[in-house]
């Protein structure tokens, strides 16, 4: 099925606000933007951002542009952070604490937080989902 | 009726986190802590909590996943000792910021280095200042007791703080002991359901949490923090009642034993306390007036409380076990002398730092430190106040 | 939520700095950081769609026509990517003021 950007954008809603902080120009927002879309609109995400402009532009308290849940912890760790809330999804979800519907979980890593000083924790994010 | 049963203190921790049955255990094994996790994990594996295990790669990691779970609405707990609360130590103090009440079972080891795996508090004393509250054990019984009071304490409303349990390091986590256990219906209705007002999985309220806190916004929320912690002290108090009411066993912010009466008294921590207790009594047969005050809460710190209960002391020692090299005198002392201080009190007071690296402290140790407190009684005289027992020196000439 | 700022007292900001009203940052307009306006020009425009995906500041709407619409400018910061990657000289950068 061929993708139409402009029909995805013409109909669903953005899940990242314009209002953030980030450089006029700067190519991030329009690519976080594009993959939050790429989410059924039915779904909740949980989405961890490691610490970067990305994150600090997009969440200085007391506004965010994210529609979905967002937590942000510090800079390498995105992956351990986010595994604990999908664990939480999962013990919750078994037990019933939940209602229906799918969350996803979504990290948001910059070079250095991804696979520099955030190396370690990117082998627990596999440790948990592979 | 309890159960009477024999338990290493870890066992006790990990019976304890089985009773609560949290949603969440993420953690890595470091000794003399391995055990918790160990244990838990085999109560996951067998079904018999319903706790999701995550298996980290690292402590930082596990802090980071305690943190997600947490803030996803999620009852998390953990544990480590040492270097691995050195390793978390940046989490530790996202997660008192975050206002997330996880529960950590701390099992005290010398922080590296030289590398040492036995018993001191100085990884305890690490993160006196990230906000976490702290609560010490004497006994295994008191490790399984404060860490089925834990979640009660975090969650409360008015705290919404992490909470750590200590205990000493191979002393009390592989010693076993008789001890007394709650049924685990028991506990469940003491515990109770978690069910935080906001949270990460809430798909009807999504929210955001850990923001970039600027100029205008990161100092009042530390303040929000410190009068948290200032809350904790009642709520503290309020939970131990009700555990009373369960168990029959009292706990207060910290214990008086035969301290009433007393012209001298040792300030301590944790297993020391229980070697202190044998010491006073055998002084008190000889007619001697000692007494003990032993910190269960050191975080919130009971400053005025303790300044109050040590008035009436001719001399009183701080047992300190972690030195802080400062140059000046332990954490426990510090802590303890300027609350005396702020509260007008003055009592002549001593600092030991005892026990570095597992060194045994025995009857005899503690007895020295009753008869130095005599001696300064009688001569009124303080040579230096920052001292060490046990340590190997040359001969004085 | 949404009053918070520099003057609201501690007891009144969320704890830990949470935030329950997510997406708020719709409210913060960021259309005062520009100092060169994109102008455009309806007319030369031919609908084809390259100028909206790369908007950092989704100022730029698309309607269920699947046309793009003129500028939001309580969010346009003035970047001028929209202008650079059109191949029609269908917008224009016009100094601000």
């Amino acid at each position: 099925m061929a993708y139409n950007l402009k029909e995805v954008v013409a109909n669903r809603p953005s899940r990242f606000t314009p209002g953030h902080r980030m450089c006029a120009g700067c190519g991030a927002p329009p690519i976080a933007r594009h993959i939050m879309r790429a989410l059924k609109p039915e779904d909740h995400a949980v989405v961890c951002g490691a610490t970067g402009c990305m994150e600090v532009s997009t969440f200085i308290y007391p506004y965010t542009a994210w529609t979905d849940s967002f937590i942000h912890t510090a800079f390498e760790c995105a992956g351990a952070t986010l595994a604990g809330a999908e664990a939480a999804y999962q013990s919750m979800k078994k037990q019933g604490k939940l209602p229906e519907g799918d969350t996803k979980f979504i990290a948001f890593g910059g070079d250095g937080g991804t696979y520099d000083i955030g190396l370690q924790s990117l082998s627990r994010c596999y440790g948990t989902w592979a | 009726m309890s159960i009477r049963e024999r338990l290493s203190g870890n066992e006790a921790a990990a019976t304890a986190m089985k009773q609560i049955n949290p949603d969440v255990v993420a953690a890595f094994p470091i000794t003399p802590s391995t055990e918790i996790p160990q244990y838990f994990s085999t109560f996951v594996a067998n079904g018999t909590v319903d706790t999701e295990f995550v298996a980290v790669e690292s402590e930082h990691s596990a802090m980071s996943a305690c943190i997600g779970a947490e803030a996803a609405g999620a009852r998390a707990m953990t544990a480590t000792s040492a270097n691995g609360l050195s390793l978390m130590w940046e989490m530790i103090y996202i997660a008192s910021s975050l206002r997330l009440p996880i529960v950590l079972s701390l099992v005290n080891r010398a922080v590296s280095g030289p590398l040492n795996i036995h018993c001191d508090h100085s990884d305890a004393m690490g993160v006196r200042d990230s906000g976490w509250i702290m609560l010490f054990s004497e006994t295994n019984q008191e490790a399984y007791d404060n860490t089925l009071m834990a979640h009660r304490i975090a969650e409360h409303k008015d705290v919404m703080l992490p909470l750590m349990v200590c205990q000493d390091g191979f002393i009390t986590s592989h010693a076993i002991e008789n001890i007394e256990l709650v049924e685990d219906d028991k506990v469940k209705e003491f515990v109770g359901e978690y069910h935080p007002e906001h949270y990460l999985l809430n798909k009807e309220e999504p929210i955001a949490v850990g923001p970039l806190d600027l100029q205008a916004y990161l100092f009042e929320h530390k303040a929000q923090q410190a009068t948290a912690m200032k809350n904790a002290k009642q709520v503290i108090l309020d939970v131990s009642k009700d555990f009373e009411k369960m168990t029959g066993r009292s706990y207060g912010l910290f214990e008086e034993y035969k301290l009433e009466d007393a012209e001298v008294a040792i300030v301590c921590m944790n297993s020391t306390a229980g070697t202190t207790k044998f010491v006073v009594d055998n002084l008190r047969a000889e007619g001697i007036k000692a007494g003990l005050l032993k910190i269960r809460v050191f975080r919130p710190f009971p400053g005025e409380e303790i300044a109050k209960a040590l008035s009436h002391i001719k001399a009183m020692a701080i047992l300190d076990r972690a030195d802080s090299l400062n140059a000046a005198g332990g954490a426990l002392f510090e802590d303890v002398t300027s609350s005396m201080y702020v509260n007008n009190v003055h009592v002549p007071a001593i600092n030991y730092v005892y026990g570095i690296g597992g060194r045994d402290t025995k009857a005899d140790d503690i007895k020295s430190v009753y008869m130095d407190l005599l001696d300064i009684v009688k001569t009124n005289k303080i040579d230096n106040p920052y001292r060490y027992l046990g340590l190997r020196k040359e001969a004085q000439k | 939520m949404t009053q918070i700022n520099n003057n609201t007292p501690m007891e009144k900001l969320t704890p830990g700095g949470d935030i329950y009203t997510s997406g708020n940052a719709r409210e913060f307009k960021t259309g005062d950081w520009r100092s060169i306006r994109p102008v455009f020009l309806s007319e030369t425009c031919k609908q084809c769609g390259l100028c909206f995906p790369v908007c950092p500041e989704d100022a730029i709407p698309v309607n269920k026509d699947l046309k793009r619409e003129d500028f939001n400018y309580d969010y346009c910061k003035g970047c001028g990517v929209c202008a650079k990657v059109c191949p029609f000289n269908a917008i224009e950068m016009k100094e601000e003021g």
